[in-house]
């Protein structure tokens, strides 16, 4: 874990060194405590440190949504999207953008925020209004029905209202432009949300033995999975809002991390989220040197670093040992 | 153990095999034909309406003419009387022609610098993944002019009426002109439109030398969060080509080759351009917001252009073809750059 976290906080300082333009590595130390040229000062401080965090926040809380998401539904191809998150936050963006034309950022991601939960919320009360409860196979059920429902609202508005510019807008992601106040508003959700996902992870794993086991050995259960996706929500929501669509992480990033530390989620969802930091972190980087001084979305370069990780990690492992 | 190695080992030939995989894909797309959509400097094709490759009619013994194009040869009418424009709008328009119907957006209608002019036309949506080919069939058109972006619905067009399918070039665009005021039986008229164009730009030329002298001019695009820095796109080749202005050194080294480069905000440090053109999509309203971003942010302060005032918007006209919206965006150029104002 250590190694991990080393891993993660390696890749965020290379960050600060590499870029679209060439600098010292002397003048980017001296540039941290307000040294160096001012145009050096201006790339290290207004640049890149925000970037550098603000991959290690989006992929930090991806990871770590998705760690915690595959152990609420027990379905190892859940993402954070699966509760509908995705769809419900398309829902909510477009109708800031249809009630509030030049609505900021803020304004936006909050709505975007404001529509994960709703959906979440929706997913788990029609569980449980079908009797279904809050049962993994229940959850994964609902949450497919309505991340549907939401998606087809979210398309039939996009094309009567002909907003297909807008929507692509917001959907083209990325971290390039995000300046301090973005790196604020994430990290004002994404830590809060980091630890109380840490404090749930022990209940997380007792609720890996099933239902009846959990039940038996006093685990409140319904209440772990609704702070669990509360988590998920409070992350992930956020992290989607401010950088956009960002793939496969949610995914990549647990299996990684079972394939280290295995099953006990005091380990895995901190090291999803760490595997998750470092996935971004070091996609974003090549995408910036890939065609400096221009830029590559990215998304391209996380399935380019993640997937053969992926293959690699399962390579290792028995896959009876993965799920 | 050794199960254990050989695992470790098929896992790594499957990671080289991905990747290898990837970079050889990404090879084979970019050489692919269609990759080259839209213009190019030098197009390694001879078919006739792409590149700087005129089409070229032939007369048929029943008056009519054969036209060979992208998609094969059309037999068209000599002069044809209700013309389709899926497309070209702006070039039909310029040499007199009114069209009998023409592309557009169901929600936005068509360009708002041609709106005026085409008011009556019967639009035909192409927003949703092709002409609406009802509403195309319904106006009984004898000609239909299309551009390349609809090949694939060549054989719906061409059973409505017979369909010539021409390549817009950014480069090649008076060529792109002279083609279809061909095939409109107009090519006189647009030899003369095309003079007239040519002296305005000379016009143009000269007003903008004398006012701003050597000074480098860069063209810039907010799209949602990129920068877009553009060399031969859209209005590159008329103001690098035609009017002769400088490119500043980041525009020479990236985008020239290139239609644009999408730079990151890192990048945008180097744009040493004397004069920023800022295009921003005006009907997108978040861009407004975005734009706000980024003109707060010190990376953008801190560029010569901004500190010596010289950022001018301009309004997505400059992503434009055709002869009458590079009049319009010779006007603005002549308000911004050649002291018209």
């Amino acid at each position: 874990m250590l190694g991990l976290a080393l891993v993660a906080l390696g890749v965020a300082l290379f960050a600060l060194f590499v870029g679209a333009t060439e600098r010292a590595p002397g003048a980017i130390v001296d540039a941290l405590w307000g040294g160096a040229d001012p145009e050096t000062r201006l790339v290290v401080q207004h640049v890149r440190m925000p970037r550098a965090l603000a991959a290690a926040l989006v992929g930090g809380a991806l990871g770590g949504a998705g760690a915690i998401m595959q152990v609420i539904t027990r379905n190892p191809l859940a993402g954070p999207g699966i509760m509908g998150l995705n769809g419900g936050s398309a829902l909510a963006v477009l109708g800031i953008m249809i009630a509030f034309p030049y609505a900021g950022l803020p304004t936006l991601a909050l709505g975007s925020l404001g529509g994960s939960a709703v959906a979440a919320g929706l997913v788990t009360l029609v569980a449980r209004a079908l009797g279904a409860a809050l049962t993994p196979l229940g959850l994964t059920l609902c949450g497919a029905a309505i991340a549907a429902f939401f998606g087809a609202i979210a398309g039939a508005i996009v094309i009567a209202v002909n907003m297909q510019n807008d929507m692509l807008y917001w959907t083209v992601g990325g971290l390039g432009t995000l300046d301090w106040g973005a790196v604020g508003f994430l990290a004002a959700g994404v830590l809060p949300a980091g630890a109380l996902a840490v404090h749930l992870t022990p209940a997380l794993t007792i609720l890996l033995l099933g239902d009846e086991t959990a039940v038996g050995l006093g685990q409140p259960i319904r209440r772990v999975r609704l702070l669990g996706i509360a988590v998920v929500v409070m992350s992930a929501g956020l992290a989607t809002a401010v950088a956009g669509p960002v793939a496969f992480v949610g995914l990549m990033a647990p299996h990684a991390s079972r394939a280290l530390f295995g099953h006990d989620q005091r380990w895995t969802v901190p090291g999803a989220a760490l595997v998750g930091a470092a996935a971004v972190q070091v996609a974003d980087i090549i995408g910036r040197v890939a065609s400096a001084p221009g830029e590559i979305p990215l998304g391209v370069f996380l399935g380019l670093v993640g997937a053969p990780l992926l293959v690699w990690l399962v390579g290792r492992r028995d896959m009876a040992k993965l799920t | 153990m050794i199960r254990r190695w050989s695992r470790e080992l098929r896992a790594l030939l499957i990671v080289g095999g991905l990747a290898v995989a990837a970079v050889a894909i990404v090879r084979f797309v970019e050489g692919q034909p269609g990759a080259a959509r839209h213009h190019s400097r030098a197009p390694d094709t001879v078919i006739p309406g792409t590149g700087e490759t005129p089409i070229r009619p032939r007369p048929l013994p029943d008056g009519r003419l054969e036209v060979e194009h992208i998609q094969g040869i059309s037999v068209i009418p000599a002069a044809p009387r209700r013309i389709a424009s899926l497309g070209w709008n702006d070039e039909l328009l310029a040499v007199g022609v009114r069209p009998c119907a023409a592309a557009g957006s169901g929600a936005r209608g068509f360009e708002p610098h041609l709106a005026d002019r085409l008011e009556g036309v019967p639009l035909v949506d192409v927003t949703a993944g092709g002409p609406d080919l009802e509403a195309l069939a319904a106006t009984a058109p004898d000609l239909i002019i299309a551009v390349w972006y609809w090949q694939t619905r060549y054989d719906h067009l061409a059973a409505i009426a017979p369909t010539v399918v021409l390549q817009p070039s950014h480069w090649f665009w008076r060529a792109r002109f002279q083609d279809v005021a061909t095939l409109a039986g107009r090519a006189a008229a647009g030899r003369e439109r095309l003079a007239a164009l040519d002296a305005r730009i000379a016009e143009s030329r000269d007003r903008i030398h004398a006012r701003i002298g050597d000074a480098s001019v860069a063209m810039l695009r907010i799209f949602a969060r990129e920068y877009r820095l553009y060399g031969h796109g859209y209005s590159g080749p008329l103001l690098y080509g035609d009017l002769a202005l400088r490119r500043p050194t980041l525009v020479q080294q990236l985008a020239w080759d290139r239609d644009v480069v999408r730079l990151s905000l890192e990048g945008l440090i180097r744009l040493d351009a004397d004069h920023i053109l800022l295009m921003h999509e005006q009907r997108v309203p978040i861009s407004a917001s975005e734009m706000r971003r980024l003109l707060d942010h010190p990376v953008w302060q801190q560029l010569p252009a901004v500190r010596a005032g010289r950022v001018y918007p301009v309004p997505d006209l400059l992503m434009r073809g055709g002869v009458i919206s590079r009049e319009v965006v010779l006007d603005r150029l002549d308000r911004i750059l050649g002291g018209l104002e």
